[in-house]
């Protein structure tokens, strides 16, 4: 048996009560497009439990909150759900489209953004773009609550802060672009459906009212570092400076310089990073345009 | 294991199934509600025949545990028409050529059903975007796109159904539903592995784990202690021949002294579940003595290589001489030489190998999924000791193929379990062992030499052909023959020289795919022509019209060609659709 039990929940707080009195011997799963794989595979390991959440009515939806302050998504809204919302479509679009890049429509019918996030592989599709928004995830266990920067919960290659035997993530929020901002992924495949990406980007930008000014910029890409990745410098060279090509384009070279892809099976080291600047620029370039700006030389 | 009730709507019906915490939804819908159109392609939710709705939703149930469909609505293929009443979109996919060897069908017809129910009007992109997740090998997607385009217009009442009425007169000269067409888009085609039988046996095949070695020892014991167990079998209880081979019998069913790749079967078990049979594999105990492996075919040729057979690593050199070698090159102006490479490559047909094999009045009779059904019988009535007239073959719709079925797979171990058990047995691929253990494509290295005059005609080509064909012979010796043969694809040349060597390596085994042989040819010889038009100052079409074959001309094996070429009027369209000006024409 690769499992114990498999069990539905019903409820954020029964899934809790199961982790505590499981102590370790069962974890989350939502969608299970990975899990199940991953588990099928492995040595058959006894006393598993699993606890499927992606039925509770609470952890799913998509909504605009707090006066329009946040976006808020349950974790267990599908990634079919996320491409296709308006709200998303709207004010979180690199997510819209990441999500709908991943896996193959049947996939993305029942995995998962939290699932996506836990799994916290490198370039995973609803990832990097939740991480480009400036996304928050609400992690929640028996002892109490939290909403944590998404940038904090990684830690290695299929790592993540979140425990899930103790934990899981309930909600994601971001703050919605606004009329001078917006986003954009960039995904360079072998094929557009059933793979990981050569190298995911996705950009958020706010401008200041004139149209002069980034005011605010978010980068992301992976899989350039062993956990999703976010191109500071590149970040801090473009906030507040004025829009021109140069800067630009010096911020694509900055973003180059400070990744570190690897070799793997879906491309080549020196290839990534030198996409990297190509793609960040496009992401740059689709956002400007998107806002009807053209840049200055 | 403990099993549980559960509820489900299954094409309307409300349904009560047993499951284990384990089982998938596809094992549900397959094994206990026996609606076999969702196929089992792949188990890693990769491939999309096991695609069904839930809830109105295209998800792979192979990948779906069951208990997650508790209360909800299934929809498979076989809730779309029936032979008298064809959904549009099961009209659509017989009259656009849209189903081949129907195995990707059913979940293809249902992603494309789910999106027609929420777009009744989708352009081509959001088509092909719907189906990205239905893999399919032999027709690929343009007829599929053309058919749900066909299909939208009928329902959306922007087209008629189509009149289907039976020819009164003969079908010579007219366009015929495809013979198995309904069948196939129905979900009723029954293909090798969607056939059950009371007390049927599982089997699951113990194979090497090493490239190369010594068979020191094999316990059995434990695995046969194992209750549900039915026959734990290796090469000692082969009845008759445990030698085969298409072309030389140098392969064995199971292993009695000697591994030669990975993968290469030791022991075969059958039992009551697959699980159970996994099981007993664990079981079995083998002592290995690790040998020297080699992999490269020119390090095999090598004196003092690793011997893959008793006979040497040379399976077969086919010499072609044409013409005097010496004169054509030195009635050469231009020398072109280049060496290439050319990869492994796997059929992956849709369809894993599968069989069942079950005893019927003293006749052993195996249904399966296969090119060559009286080869296999032949095979498997000396591994059986039995007179030919007491096996039968009998094919199955196949799920795609490409040469790779043209090779025993599955069939031998079902056929040895059901003899031994004297129950119906069962064998079914994994994926992963078909990918493992089938034929494939041969890796070649190819050394290539072109001499020609100034005007770019030909003089003399030096060809020879590396081919790796594995640890076992299968269809090497043809397929480098046909290398041989092609090495100068469609053009004439007066003096020729061509060594093919067809070499054992521990690599998968080499044998027949597509084209046999002549594609790993093709970009080389092409590409050669290319450099000497460009030193000779003459286009890629000029180049080619100087040299290709035409009635009159000899191959490399001087027949002497009379009628039906078709190179020369493929160059002329090529040209005409601006195979030269667009693209400058060089490859």
């Amino acid at each position: 048996m690769h499992w114990k039990k498999y069990k539905v929940m019903k409820s954020i707080e029964e899934t809790l009560e199961c982790l505590e009195s499981l102590q370790g011997n069962a974890r989350v799963i939502a969608g299970g497009t990975d899990l199940v794989v991953q588990l099928l595979e492995k040595e058959p390991e006894n006393g598993l439990t699993l606890l499927d959440i992606s039925s509770i009515p609470r952890l799913r939806g998509i909504e605009v909150v707090e006066g329009g302050k946040w976006v808020q998504l349950g974790a267990a809204t599908t990634m079919a759900e996320l491409a296709e919302s308006r709200i998303i479509n709207n004010y979180g679009r690199a997510l819209a489209l990441g999500a709908s890049c991943m896996g193959a429509p049947q996939i993305r019918n029942v995995a998962t953004i939290g699932g996506n996030v836990v799994n916290a592989q490198p370039a995973a599709d609803g990832t990097i773009p939740l991480l480009a928004l400036g996304a928050e995830a609400r992690i929640v266990s028996i002892q109490g609550e939290k909403w944590a920067s998404l940038a904090e919960l990684f830690l290695e290659i299929g790592q993540s802060v979140v425990n899930p035997t103790k934990e899981m993530i309930t909600q994601f929020r971001f703050q919605p672009t606004g009329v001078k901002g917006t986003s954009s992924l960039q995904r360079l495949a072998k094929r557009k459906a059933f793979t990981l990406p050569t190298l995911l980007v996705a950009v958020r930008v706010e401008l200041d009212k004139e149209n002069r000014h980034f005011e605010q910029v978010r980068i992301a890409a992976g899989p350039v570092a062993r956990a999703p990745w976010r191109a500071k410098d590149a970040e801090d060279s473009l906030s507040g400076t004025q829009i021109t090509h140069t800067a630009i384009e010096k911020a694509a070279a900055q973003a180059k310089l400070a990744a570190h892809p690897r070799d793997s099976l879906r491309g080549g080291a020196e290839y990534r990073r030198d996409m990297v600047e190509v793609l960040v620029k496009r992401a740059l370039m689709e956002c400007l345009n998107r806002l009807g700006v053209l840049t200055h030389e | 294991m403990n099993k549980r009730r559960i509820q489900l709507t299954v094409n309307q019906v409300m349904r009560e199934v047993w499951i284990t915490e384990e089982t998938m939804l596809l094992d549900v819908i397959r094994d206990q509600l026996a609606l076999t159109g969702a196929k089992r392609g792949c188990g890693k939710g990769e491939c999309g025949a096991c695609t069904v709705l839930v809830d109105g939703l295209p998800i792979m149930s192979c990948i779906y545990p069951a208990v997650k469909a508790e209360g909800r609505s299934i929809l498979t293929i076989e809730s779309l028409g029936d032979q008298k009443r064809l959904h549009p979109l099961q009209e659509q996919f017989i009259e656009k050529g849209a189903v081949q060897c129907g195995f990707c069908t059913p979940g293809l017809i249902l992603s494309s059903k789910a999106l027609l129910d929420k777009n009744p009007q989708p352009n081509e992109y959001e088509i092909r975007l719907a189906i990205s997740g239905n893999l399919c090998r032999c027709t690929g997607y343009k007829k599929v796109v053309e058919a749900i385009e066909g299909a939208a217009d009928q329902l959306i009442g922007k087209a008629v159904a189509i009149n289907r009425e039976e020819p009164t007169t003969g079908s010579i000269g007219r366009s015929v539903v495809r013979v198995d067409g309904i069948q196939k888009v129905t979900g009723k085609a029954i293909f090798a592995g969607d056939i059950y039988m009371p007390n049927m046996l599982f089997v699951s095949v113990l194979r090497s784990p090493l490239p190369c070695a010594q068979i020191v020892s094999i316990d059995c014991s434990e695995a046969k202690k194992l209750p549900g167990v039915k026959a734990v079998l290796t090469s000692k209880d082969i009845p008759g021949s445990n030698r085969y081979g298409v072309i030389v019998k140098d392969q064995q069913y199971l292993a009695e002294e000697r591994v030669r790749f990975v993968s290469d079967p030791v022991a075969v078990v059958a039992a009551e579940t697959k699980e159970l049979a996994d099981q007993a594999l664990k079981k079995i105990h083998i002592d290995y003595r690790k040998l020297p492996a080699v992999f490269d075919p020119e390090e095999a040729m090598k004196p003092g290589a690793p011997q893959v057979h008793e006979n040497g690593n040379i399976l077969h050199h086919r010499k072609i001489r044409k013409g005097n070698i010496e004169d054509g090159f030195d009635k050469a102006d231009i020398i072109v030489e280049k060496s290439f490479r050319s990869q492994t490559a796997e059929h992956a047909y849709l369809e894993p190998e599968a069989a069942i094999a079950y005893m019927d009045h003293g006749q052993m009779v195996v249904q399966c999924c296969t090119q060559a059904p009286h080869y296999t019988r032949t095979e498997i009535a000396e591994m059986l000791r039995f007179p030919i007239n007491k096996v039968r073959i009998i094919q199955t719709t196949t799920g795609g193929a490409f040469g790779g079925k043209a090779e025993l797979s599955v069939q031998p171990y079902a056929a040895l379990c059901s003899y031994m058990t004297g129950q119906p047995v069962k064998y079914v691929f994994t994926r992963e062992e078909s990918i493992f253990s089938s034929t494939k494509r041969h890796a070649f290295n190819l050394y290539y030499k072109l001499g020609a005059n100034k005007e770019g005609k030909l003089t003399a080509a030096q060809v020879l052909i590396i081919g790796n064909t594995g640890a076992y012979a299968s269809f090497g010796p043809s397929v480098l023959t046909r290398s041989a043969t092609m090495a100068l694809g469609p053009y004439d040349c007066p003096n020729v020289h061509v060594d093919a060597y067809a070499i054992y390596t521990n690599y998968p085994i080499g044998g027949a795919m597509r084209g046999f042989g002549a594609p790993q040819m093709a970009p080389c010889h092409e590409a050669i022509m290319d450099e000497i038009a460009r030193r000779c100052g003459l286009s890629p079409i000029e180049i080619r019209q100087k040299n290709i074959l035409r009635p009159g001309s000899t191959t490399v094996t001087n027949q002497i060609l009379k009628h039906g070429i078709g190179a020369l009027k493929t160059l002329e369209e090529a040209s005409r659709l601006g195979w030269f000006s667009s693209s400058k024409g060089f490859l």
